[in-house]
């Protein structure tokens, strides 16, 4: 188990190295320079030279991939010339609300999945089951952007029942619904086809053979077991799901992160670019390793050879 | 001043000052706060004013400011020297002080009305004007690389001394630029080293803002966050990046004390959210100039016409020809575009109707604007036969760049695309967001591009922002975005621009020469003149003995006057 | 990613009846399957569409149509008559079931290449370290897993907004670049469980070439998984280039496609629902059909997996 650890450990810690790489590498392709934003659109060779030379930007590539690292060790993701405040202190102040979001998002996820997937694997082809396996594609197949946008017109606006975006608790449901019934499907499938799979189980036979209620064999034996792989998902899910709440938060005008990088792409801003991809890389890179690791302890079935 | 694109903001003349940056990025000693500005006042009872913007609001510090949303605010925190008439938008009215001037136009004397104090109790003083001034034309007034609009102020004396001196501005009236003296606490004198007709309209742009000399000392870089200035309202609190709350200034010395309890501006909220939150009633005011989704929807509901007001403001719209090579060094062809674009059915789709077809530079609004002149018509047979005339042979190509961050551009591009195409030219569009493109006018000199699409926002009212910004040779690879010039246009303006506020009359004719020239030689594309447009709620309606609504605006960026505002709730 | 998961075990196909030979086992078992069918219907109809759209669509879709707006210059709403704005124009006055018709081809172009490129690397990897194992399995698989770990939107948007100059063929590479890891994943466990198969192990003893028995043995085999895959994959990267159109950065201007017309549309969803709901109609049929025929392509190789 130790060993297991160390080596999803180590692996990490690559893995993150390798973003580190890649991202800095991608953004030195941007011709956007650090030092024409400083000095202005009239500034001359000589002063741009100079500027350069002062942010370290005439070194070579190498070498300022070697200093970054450093730079990245102590916890600086670098200074941002276009908004003039350190990157690490945006995302830190935008972080919370892209959490907040993620949090609810999975929760409306899951709120959706569960009903539908236990329904769907409990009456297998029925018309229930057709249907809601239909609607669940059809969620899928929808951009969550323009769910987002129908959400806040009619329960919004029309409606009056949540706030027209911008940061809140009760602000947190429409986006956070957009996600979840355009992301919802996959639960539904995952936890529905695991269903299945545990109800040819022969403990389920037992279960059910002593008699149990059928609402207990489901809930307490068969539902119970099939979570296991939701729960795997939820921890692979989250890139995508982070993919998916930058363009939410755009429409919501949501404060995380998804709205900082908007802007930044928006600002020819490298350095925030940069910056937020890396961050959130390491960040899912991380969150994987510890669903990982928990998952090692709560499932015996796994073998750590 | 552009919007949208950032790095376009800056005027053009001077420069921006280079220095080394990293040197003071270091070490920001943690100023202990001693109560300064940090004055907690109750907030009196009375309603809120919402607003909100699309972008973050930048800065509040005068030595860092660029942007319009900035203005917002600033212009409520802050005073200045001078400012602008309510009623009448582009005339100059004393502000914190009166001022007399010499006939020649060189020395400025300004009497300080006495009593006035920042909103923490400091007294303002011609020593807090002066340390102003100084600190925005010093190089290195923050730690960055100098103020943006520093160079406005480059006709004061000794203004190339100071500011290549490098040294910080100093609170006790000694040093900094030598044209800037204080005579006593009251009065300030201002000597110009060559006469500048409107040297007082750059005293009433933001950057020359009156800031408290102590908390600036006090925070250096850091002063934006905890700006004090004498305006109507002051900062009580700002989640930058989600909103900033303004509370009436207790000690305003002004005739219109803000009439509500709170201003809270909200950042980073969408077109389309911000025209949802104003019809729920959650935004009492919503800025323009508006897009066309949204004026869309002001047509098509009565209420919001209701709301809707028309605030001058003068801008214009065009497109810049590359006159650095072929085809566009030819004047024969810059005509033929200009004849070959319907402008009419640009302003009917893009802006729904809220434009006007455009003649000259200048808009009509400014002194030196020549209504003899007339708009290109659209007659893409004369556009044919102009090209033939010229030689060029068919079908042209050409690549036009354009901001691609709003659907307005994008559409307007579109819409050029198809119009050229109907005289054989074809364009092939380039729209200019991405990370990895600066706007290729500012940056690349060789420009790899044959149009561009572009606009300009006045910062003040005078012909020289237009004429002398975006078309002399000064402004080359910058803010004159196609390096468009004509020997005589170069002269007259220059000419004009040397005179004295006092012979105005005079500039006006060599305005209007110039203007000529430029029609003429058809140095851009003329697209349409705009302007500002508001969603104001019905409790809160401009001044009512200012029923044009002007008075809701400062000229010339129009922000508005939210302490004017009259409230009835 | 949804599609994940819709991938079967790596397993061969077997409890085939004697009687019919695979291939029609194969497809009497696909065309049995109502949604299957429907969702190929869809994928059809789509590429008719978009390969025909300069023969179907009834205006220019770039034409700018001075009637096409009210005299305020308000989009015209659908007035069903062909060839008169069958279904309404946009605020620019340029007719909407053109754009619709014309969209498809790009929406279709990205969906595809960016599949095949995707689904080209991730074969070539997972062949590879299938059939080699070993160090060159370990590396492999370990950068497979990094590009696995990457948020895989966020790439795409850090690797297309360094690009100048875009055009339709940036954006499907960046999105087929970065989107192979998974069929290297899958295609190596094919290979894995295929390798020690009597056929190739007899192909080998033969006397095989490795790139021959690559070729002719192990490809055909992962085939079948890797179709399905990218079938999903199609839908998957349809979604993905109108996220970008949203963020302002799919797909060059004027070139239509339904992101950008959504993107456009969401501007004036009150005024004129009707340019949100076409775009957002056709790329819900397109990511549904591939979808439905992804789903029906592995129920018919694998039948075990139908329940």
């Amino acid at each position: 188990m130790i060993q297991y650890i160390l080596r999803r450990l180590v692996w990490t810690v690559v893995t993150i190295a390798a973003i580190i790489a890649v991202t800095f590498l991608v953004t030195y392709a941007i011709p956007s320079d650090p030092a024409r934003v400083i000095a202005g659109p009239h500034a001359t060779p000589e002063t741009l030279a100079s500027i350069r030379a002062a942010l370290g930007l005439d070194k070579p590539l190498l070498l300022r991939l070697v200093l970054y690292f450093g730079q990245v060790l102590h916890g600086d993701l670098g200074y941002d010339w276009v908004m003039q405040q350190p990157v690490l202190s945006m995302i830190l102040q935008a972080l919370p609300a892209t959490v907040y979001l993620a949090v609810a998002a999975v929760a409306c996820e899951l709120l959706i999945a569960i009903p539908i997937g236990v329904v769907a694997a409990v009456r297998r082809n029925s018309w229930i089951d057709q249907v809601t396996r239909t609607a669940s594609l059809v969620g899928v197949a929808l951009p969550v952007y323009w769910v987002g946008s129908l959400l806040l017109l009619y329960l919004g606006f029309y409606a009056g029942l949540f706030p027209l975006g911008g940061f809140s608790a009760p602000g947190v449901v429409l986006p956070a619904l957009s996600v979840g019934l355009t992301g919802a499907a996959v639960y539904v499938r995952i936890l529905r086809s695991s269903m299945l799979e545990v109800m040819r189980l022969d403990y389920v036979r037992t279960a059910r053979a002593k008699g149990l209620a059928e609402r207990i064999v489901i809930w307490r034996h068969i539902f119970r077991n099939a979570l296991i792989p939701v729960v795997t998902y939820l921890g692979m899910d989250l890139g995508y799901l982070l993919g998916g709440l930058v363009v939410t938060e755009y429409v919501f005008s949501w404060p995380g992160l998804g709205l900082l990088l908007n802007h930044a792409i928006g600002n020819v801003d490298g350095a925030l670019i940069m910056g937020l991809t890396m961050f959130s890389a390491s960040a899912i890179v991380v969150m994987n390793l510890v669903v990982d690791i928990v998952y090692a302890f709560l499932d015996p079935r796994i073998s750590y050879a | 001043m552009r919007t949208k694109l950032r790095w376009a903001t800056t005027l053009s003349t001077g420069l921006v000052a280079l220095s080394l940056v990293l040197s003071s990025c270091g070490g920001q000693p943690a100023a202990k706060t001693g109560g300064n500005g940090t004055t907690t006042t109750q907030p009196q009872g009375g309603p809120t004013i919402t607003t909100a913007f699309t972008s973050n609001i930048e800065t509040l510090d005068p030595a860092k400011w660029t942007d319009m949303t900035s203005m917002y605010p600033m212009e409520m925190i802050y005073d200045t020297l001078v400012t602008y008439d309510p009623a009448q938008g582009s005339k100059i009215v004393p502000d914190v002080a009166t001022w007399d001037v010499t006939p020649d136009g060189l020395k400025y004397t300004f009497h300080i009305k006495p009593g006035i104090k920042f909103s923490n109790g400091d007294p303002l003083d011609a020593y807090a004007v002066k340390y102003s001034l100084d600190r925005v034309t010093s190089k290195s007034p923050i730690g960055g690389g100098g103020a943006p609009y520093g160079f406005a102020y480059s006709a004061i004396q000794g203004y190339k001394e100071w500011n290549s001196s490098g040294q910080k501005a100093s609170p006790d009236g000694k040093g900094g630029l030598a044209g800037v003296k204080v005579i006593d606490p009251q009065t300030l004198e201002i000597d110009l080293s060559t006469p500048q007709a409107f040297f007082l309209n750059t005293l009433a742009l933001m950057s020359a803002a009156i800031v408290d000399p102590k908390v600036a000392e006090q925070y250096g870089k850091d002063f934006s966050t905890h700006a004090v200035g004498s305006g109507p309202f002051k900062l009580d609190s700002w989640q930058q990046g989600l909103q900033m709350t303004l509370v009436p200034n207790p000690n305003y010395w002004g005739p219109n004390k803000p009439k509500v309890a709170k201003l809270v501006l909200k950042e980073n909220v969408s077109d389309t959210l911000q025209l949802l939150q104003f019809r729920q009633g959650e935004l009492d005011f919503v800025g323009g100039p508006l897009t066309t989704a949204e004026y869309a929807q002001v047509l098509s509901d009565p209420k919001l016409k209701n709301d809707y007001f028309k605030v001058g403001g003068n801008i214009i719209y065009y497109l810049a020809f590359n006159t650095t090579k072929p085809p566009f060094n030819n004047p024969l062809v810059r005509q033929a575009v200009n004849y070959a674009i319907d402008k009419q059915q640009i302003i009917q789709n893009i802006t729904n109707g809220r434009g006007q077809v455009m003649s000259q530079p200048l808009p009509p609004g400014i002194p030196g604007y020549d209504p003899s002149l007339q708009p290109y018509p659209y007659d893409p047979a004369k556009a044919k036969q102009l090209l033939q005339q010229a030689g060029v042979k068919l079908p042209l190509k050409v690549t036009m760049i354009y901001p691609s961050n709003t659907q307005d551009h994008i559409r307007t591009a579109q819409m050029v695309q198809q119009q050229l195409q109907q005289i054989g030219i074809d364009v092939s569009l380039q729209g200019i967001s991405q990370v990895g493109t600066y706007w290729p006018t500012e940056d690349d000199p060789t420009k790899p591009w044959e149009i561009a699409w572009t606009d300009w926002f006045q910062d003040y009212p005078d012909a020289q922002d237009f004429l002398y910004n975006l078309l002399s040779k000064d402004a080359f690879n910058s803010t004159n975005v196609g390096n468009w010039t004509d020997p005589t246009f170069e002269q007259l303006v220059t000419k004009a621009d040397s005179l004295p506020a006092s012979q105005q009359e005079q500039r006006v004719q060599l305005f209007q020469q110039a203007e000529k020239i430029a029609h003429d030689q058809a140095s851009w594309v003329f697209l349409y003149y705009g302007w500002y447009d508001a969603l104001i709620q019905p409790w809160l309606r401009p001044d009512p003995h200012d029923p044009a609504g002007l008075g809701v605006y400062l000229h010339p960026v129009s922000t508005p006057r939210f302490n004017m505002m009259s409230v009835q709730k | 990613m949804s599609a994940l998961l819709n991938v079967p075990e790596a397993q061969p196909a077997t409890e085939l009846s004697p009687s019919l030979s695979p291939w029609r086992q194969f497809v009497r078992r696909f065309f049995r399957n109502g949604p299957a069918v429907f969702g190929l219907v869809l994928v059809v109809v789509l590429c008719a569409v978009a390969i025909l759209a300069p023969h179907i669509a009834p205006l220019d879709p770039y034409a700018t149509y001075p009637d096409g707006t009210t005299p305020q210059g308000l989009p015209l709403p659908p007035t069903w008559r062909w060839g008169h704005f069958f279904l309404g124009t946009d605020p620019s006055g340029r007719d909407v079931l053109s754009q619709l018709i014309w969209g498809a081809r790009v929406s279709m172009e990205v969906g595809f290449m960016a599949t095949l490129i995707a689904v080209a690397i991730g074969l070539l990897i997972g062949l590879v370290a299938g059939y080699a194992g070993g160090l060159v399995d370990n590396v492999l698989m370990r950068i497979t897993d990094i590009v696995l770990a990457f948020p895989f939107l966020l790439f795409v948007i850090l690797l297309r907004s360094v690009i100048s100059n875009p055009t339709v063929a940036t954006v499907y590479t960046v999105i087929g670049v970065l989107g192979w890891a998974p069929t290297a994943r899958i295609t190596r466990g094919q290979v894995l469980a295929a390798k020690n198969q009597e056929y190739v192990e007899a192909a080998r003893a033969l006397g095989a070439g490795t790139a021959r028995i690559l070729w002719r043995h192990l490809l055909p085999n992962v085939l079948g998984t890797v179709i399905v895959y990218g079938t999903l994959q199609v839908a998957q990267n349809i979604l993905t280039e109108s996220a970008l159109s949203f963020l302002s950065i799919g797909v060059p201007d004027p070139t239509v496609s339904w992101g950008k017309m959504i993107t456009l549309g969401l501007n004036f969803y009150q005024t004129a629902p009707w340019l949100i709901i076409w775009p957002g109609l056709a790329l819900a049929l397109a990511s549904l059909g591939f979808n439905l025929l992804g789903d029906g392509l592995s129920d018919a190789f694998n039948p075990r997996a139908e329940e």
